[in-house]
């Protein structure tokens, strides 16, 4: 979660980055890149597309930096430039697999697992960690502006901005996946009632 | 705006709930714990919405690049750029040269000048000496106790008498590591890639991100750790200083703490004077109404709220019903009324309370 304070810093390195200071750009670099990369790894899984798309990024920003504008919000900036970068480097231009874009969410399969069902006794450590579980297993598009929503703190217009879709399609994504969570903590809690009535 | 007429997505997108679970404050804790109490059919929602960011971070982390990572795509990045490569590696590479002829010989010294008996108190002076990196340092002179904040954005209450060294930077090394003597309260920023260490004298505390309170002066024959909330693990340091003792450590989870006996090197285990409910208890929250309740149920959602220990014989116990109703009292006075209503009495061994009666008819 992403305090104001951290936002004004940006804008100022951001500044000073236009103007050619190699330690903001660094300090930038430092900030961002852990959840920029974890971001990118969400969607393409291939750690070293990953990397090759953060660094082609950074240098990118560098070299036209004489051209880019003061921005209210680095972060925003850096996250929809590398969403772009991910849906080009995915687009059928550059992929013979099927376009990630297009996959609906409901062709993702969303099943439990099977040892959801087992309940085993000293298993209560791992009906808390289902819900991370299934955090892991929400459609991705889904998943994607959860993430970003309460995770990131971007606002729908940002996460509109990000994603290319319109904010009516966020707030609709938001609000399947928030409901597919509480459904599943709906679920762990009455695994556990069930468990302590058969204990 | 009321909280009362929150949604699990209300409280999602609420920022000053965000920051409760991020960072949560001793304000902030009172705060909801005493939302809860008003509105215990909020319980669940509330948990829900804390375990949902939690598990949002926890699997954002997950996915962090190591340093190493990080360093290397630098490296690519600088490549491409052409930024020459003097300007933006730190020195490390021409001072680590001399930092390694520095341990030699603080080594070889060390060696010639050990005393021939084995005990050695480790002091806060020998710690922050021996540090390979940078400290700065906080001492509270006055009177009160004094605010910290970390690089990481954790949190420090300094007491009295008491100094504390940490790096200007954390991101030098793969832990975080701070230095106390005397006495804080400490409120760690979660970061499960770099974990949190606090070194006291002969104590080493590893945490993840929770609160706690340690004391440890100098002059002091004994130690003590306290946990507020998540959970840490305390061991203790071995006389070469650079390893430390795992066997022995002791884990320590809310409501309890450990106290570090120096003249005996030995830890043990014990409940603090004042337990409190556990706000991030997520799945039980506390039941305040009780009626013709079993008491092994009421014992039960205790020992989930509170996270400690009720022993009690089962059998014994097992036809005695109570109704009860809950208000501020501690838990000590809640215990006792319980004993009251069925004739019992309790006493508190090992960290535990244990209860003794004849049971009900």
């Amino acid at each position: 979660m992403v305090s104001n304070s951290t936002t004004n810093d940006d804008k100022l390195l951001w500044q000073a980055f236009l103007l050619g200071d190699e330690v903001a750009f660094t300090t930038l670099y430092q900030r961002h890149v852990r959840v920029l990369f974890s971001y990118g790894k969400k969607l393409l899984s291939d750690e070293d597309a990953v990397e090759d798309l953060i660094q082609e990024l950074f240098i990118d920003l560098w070299q036209t930096r004489s051209r880019l504008s003061q921005v209210e919000s680095p972060r925003f900036y850096l996250f929809r430039s590398l969403r772009r970068r991910i849906h080009k480097s995915l687009s059928p231009a550059n992929t013979t697999t099927q376009n990630w874009e297009c996959i609906t969410e409901e062709t993702l399969p969303v099943t439990l697992p099977q040892e959801f069902y087992i309940i085993e006794e000293e298993d209560v450590q791992h009906q808390k960690d289902s819900l991370n579980y299934w955090l892991k297993n929400l459609p991705i598009r889904q998943y994607e502006v959860l993430m970003l929503r309460y995770y990131q703190d971007f606002s729908y217009a940002e996460i509109s901005e990000i994603l290319s879709i319109n904010e009516q399609s966020v707030r609709n994504l938001i609000q399947r996946g928030v409901s597919k969570l509480r459904q599943l903590s709906l679920h762990n809690i009455l695994l556990v009632l069930l468990f302590n009535f058969f204990s | 705006m009321n909280y009362g007429d929150f949604e699990l997505e209300d409280f999602l997108e609420d920022s000053y709930f965000q920051k409760w679970v991020d960072e949560p404050t001793t304000e902030a804790n009172r705060f909801w714990q005493e939302f809860l109490q008003n509105h215990p059919e909020k319980s669940e929602v509330i948990a829900t919405a804390k375990e949902i960011l939690f598990s949002m971070a926890a699997e954002m982390e997950s996915n962090f690049p190591d340093d190493q990572q990080i360093g290397h795509i630098w490296g690519r990045i600088q490549n491409g750029v052409a930024i020459p490569e003097k300007k933006m590696k730190p020195l490390w590479p021409r001072l680590s040269g001399i930092a390694a002829a520095a341990a030699v010989i603080i080594l070889t010294v060390g060696w010639l000048l050990r005393p021939e008996h084995k005990k050695i108190d480790i002091t806060y002076n020998k710690l922050t000496t021996s540090s390979e990196i940078p400290l700065v340092e906080r001492k509270n002179n006055t009177a009160k106790a004094i605010n910290i904040t970390l690089p990481d954005s954790s949190h420090i209450v300094l007491e009295p008498n008491s100094a504390i060294s940490y790096p200007g930077n954390f991101n030098e090394k793969e832990q975080r590591e701070v230095y106390l003597s005397g006495q804080a309260f400490f409120e760690v920023k979660r970061n499960t890639k770099r974990p949190f260490f606090v070194y006291a004298n002969e104590l080493v505390t590893k945490v993840l991100g929770t609160s706690f309170t340690i004391k440890a002066f100098e002059n002091s024959q004994q130690m003590e750790v306290a946990v507020k909330t998540g959970k840490v693990s305390v061991f203790t340091r071995s006389q070469n200083m650079e390893l430390y003792d795992q066997s022995q450590e002791t884990i320590l989870t809310p409501n309890h703490r450990v106290l570090y006996s120096r003249k005996a090197e030995s830890m043990k285990k014990y409940l603090i004077d004042a337990p409190e409910i556990i706000t991030c208890a997520a799945i039980t929250p506390a039941i305040v109404n009780f009626e013709d309740a079993p008491v092994s149920d009421i014992f039960k959602n205790l020992e989930e709220s509170y996270g400690i220990d009720i022993v009690y014989d089962k059998d014994i116990l097992k036809n005695c019903l109570l109704t009860a109703s809950f208000s501020q009292e501690s838990l000590y006075d809640k215990i006792e009324l319980i004993c009251k209503g069925v004739e019992a009495e309790f006493a508190i061994v090992n960290a535990q309370i244990v209860i003794s009666g004849k049971g009900c008819e």
